[in-house]
């Protein structure tokens, strides 16, 4: 199959009471194919991660539809939205929520195999278990310990191989590494990059970082007010932004280079005063 | 104690030469700053002989990630935590802030230092206008109603709040997240201090709002002639803004040294680590991360406490405490610094 894995279409939602209601995702859409990873950027309030727990079920969508391999979600028999849910796994911002804190590593990471009972015996779960954990870098011997032993970046390393360990072929990552310390978000991206590269995986990645996004997608959805107003390949985006606020958001993007910032920074100042 | 031993000592040392005897005296002076905090099984130390200098009108910025003790260092400054033991030195125009009595140190807080934190929906009281948080900054130091409203409406107009005085009865929940950091720096500045402590001021917010609190913090430098202290964990947003950067890991100062100069060649692992696992939105090419993670207070190897996540330690690393010593133009504590430029690029 060479279409979209996953797509959704006209996707609306609104928060609030009827007569003043707010309109936060406004007629969404957007496909990704297998392989692919597809950023979606915007700042707090835009939508973004609305739009990402629309399209897994965590909200229910007032208007619009999530297709599946094609087919339309909401018009699937049982057994098909079974195994979207199986299929399409998703990682939370933040690892020190996301997590039981009273599951073990094997429970946590395990529970998927059970739901959807793709472990043959307790033998065979926890053979996956390991081989998941050894997948993300960690190993067998944390099977029975519980959350709080471990750091942000490990915790998130546990819910990257909860995700995988049912064998997904989408991921759904909603800021997966802003909550993590600067030195430790490098190491989690790679593991995705490798993760999405070596089991071919489409990602769908929510970020309000242009430069990690830039990093890691090949195409972005730039969204503010519940509306998409750019979308396209990354670079093309990145390096010739069509719509303004992209231009803004991208404007503003500190680079750690003092001298590039500075000059940058002076030539915007420039651009104020004689706007 | 070990605490009172430094305590005592630093009354006999005279201020250490650093070379800029000849300058003019800095506005803050921090020499040997150790903070600890009682914890299970005793005391633990969350900074250990911290320095750091910051000139007039200058911008430093102090980067750590969590657990390196930077927001510990600010708190200490202006010695708000009483549960905290502090010893070292924290001159500030030659008067060390820690030998005051409480009165003497209460008068200087927000009219000689100023302190802006993170999260303004936790810094603002949610049932008390913005007025009236605002001009307490300048009631508390004595100044008459009618003169502290006046100056509180003329700060909040100049940090760009439109219609600024009838704003003042507004109330935080009222304001969107930028224009609530805004109402959070006129607090601090408010009373024109000599000293701005600014943790984490942008961290909660969007770029773009982002690059606004941060032009008009250099405007007010550039106006006021103020002091900074930008503490952050983010080495982007330090790159245009500072003058110079202080680094800190694991609660010591690693490398200190001018903007240009830190971006360009980094001398700790550490530092330049921290430039090469950072992506550029102008740049493409693989993230290098650093292995491990941070080291925490309670926690913290022996020797140099970066040596785990080290790629260049040696045997040395896990012995010995690597002192501060210049190299170029930077301070660094390494046994194994990089030594040429190039060798820390990424």
């Amino acid at each position: 199959m060479s279409g979209p894995i996953l797509a959704a279409r006209g996707l609306t939602k609104s928060f609030g009471p009827r007569r003043d209601a707010r309109r936060v995702v406004d007629d969404v859409s957007f496909s990704v194919g297998p392989g692919a990873i597809l950023g979606i950027v915007g700042e707090s309030g835009s939508g973004k991660s609305t739009t990402l727990r629309c399209v897994v079920g965590l909200e229910r969508a007032d208007a619009g539809e999530v297709l599946f391999d094609g087919v339309p979600l909401a018009g699937a028999d049982r057994e098909m939205r079974r195994s979207f849910r199986r299929d399409v796994q998703m990682v939370f911002q933040d690892p020190y929520s996301s997590l039981n804190p009273r599951m073990t590593v094997e429970t946590i990471v395990g529970e998927g195999l059970d739901i959807h009972r793709a472990a043959a015996s307790k033998q065979g779960r926890r053979d996956r278990v390991v081989e998941v954990l050894e997948l993300v870098g960690l190993d067998a011997t944390i099977l029975e310990r519980f959350p709080r032993s471990f750091s942000g970046g490990q915790r998130q390393r546990i819910a990257i191989a909860r995700a995988l360990a049912v064998g997904p072929r989408v991921l759904v990552c909603d800021e997966p590494v802003s909550a993590l310390d600067v030195s430790v978000q490098a190491q989690v991206v790679n593991l995705l990059l490798d993760m999405q590269q070596q089991l071919g995986l489409a990602v769908v990645f929510v970020a309000h970082d242009l430069a990690l996004v830039r990093h890691l997608c090949h195409e972005v959805m730039v969204m503010q007010h519940g509306v998409v107003v750019e979308d396209g390949a990354c670079a093309d985006v990145f390096d010739r932004p069509r719509h303004d606020y992209t231009k803004s958001l991208l404007a503003a993007i500190p680079i750690p280079d003092p001298e590039r910032d500075r000059a940058r920074r002076a030539a915007a100042a420039v651009d104020r005063r004689s706007a | 104690m070990k605490g009172l031993d430094i305590v005592s000592l630093n009354v006999e040392v005279p201020v250490p030469a650093t070379g800029e005897d000849l300058a003019p005296r800095p506005l803050l002076e921090v020499r040997d700053l150790t903070v600890s905090y009682p914890g299970i099984g005793g005391p633990v130390e969350i900074v250990s002989g911290f320095d750091l200098t910051v000139a007039r009108g200058e911008r430093v910025a102090l980067v750590g990630e969590s657990g390196s003790g930077k927001s510990v260092t600010a708190r200490a400054l202006l010695r708000l935590d009483h549960r905290a033991s502090v010893s070292g030195r924290v001159l500030l125009d030659g008067t060390d802030l820690l030998a005051l009595g409480d009165a003497e140190m209460r008068a200087r807080r927000g009219s000689r230092i100023g302190l802006m934190l993170q999260d303004p929906m936790t810094t603002l009281n949610p049932v008390r206008t913005i007025g009236s948080q605002v001009m307490e900054s300048l009631r508390v130091h004595g100044i008459g109603r009618a003169e502290a409203r006046r100056r509180s409406v003329e700060t909040l107009d100049k940090l760009g709040i439109p219609d600024a005085a009838r704003r003042m009865r507004a109330y935080p929940h009222e304001f969107s997240g930028g224009m609530r950091q805004r109402v959070c720096l006129a607090m601090a500045i408010v009373a024109h201090p000599d000293l701005l402590i600014a943790d984490e001021p942008t961290t909660a917010l969007d770029v773009r709002v982002q690059e606004q609190v941060l032009s008009l913090i250099d405007s007010l430098v550039a106006e006021l002639g103020m002091g900074v202290v930008l503490i952050t964990h983010d080495l982007g947003l330090v790159a245009g803004f500072a003058d110079r950067v202080a680094v800190m890991y694991a609660g010591r100062g690693v490398e200190t040294g001018p903007v240009s100069e830190l971006y360009r060649t980094p001398r700790h692992p550490y530092t330049s680590g921290l430039l090469a696992s950072v992506p550029r939105v102008d740049r493409d090419g693989a993230l290098a991360p650093i292995a491990g993670s941070p080291a925490q207070p309670t926690s913290r190897p022996g020797g140099c406490a970066f040596h785990p996540r080290c790629a260049r330690a040696e045997a040395d690393c896990t012995r010995d405490r690597p002192e501060v010593r210049p190299i170029g133009g930077a301070d660094v504590a390494c046994h194994h610094p990089l030594a040429m430029a190039g060798e820390g690029a990424r």
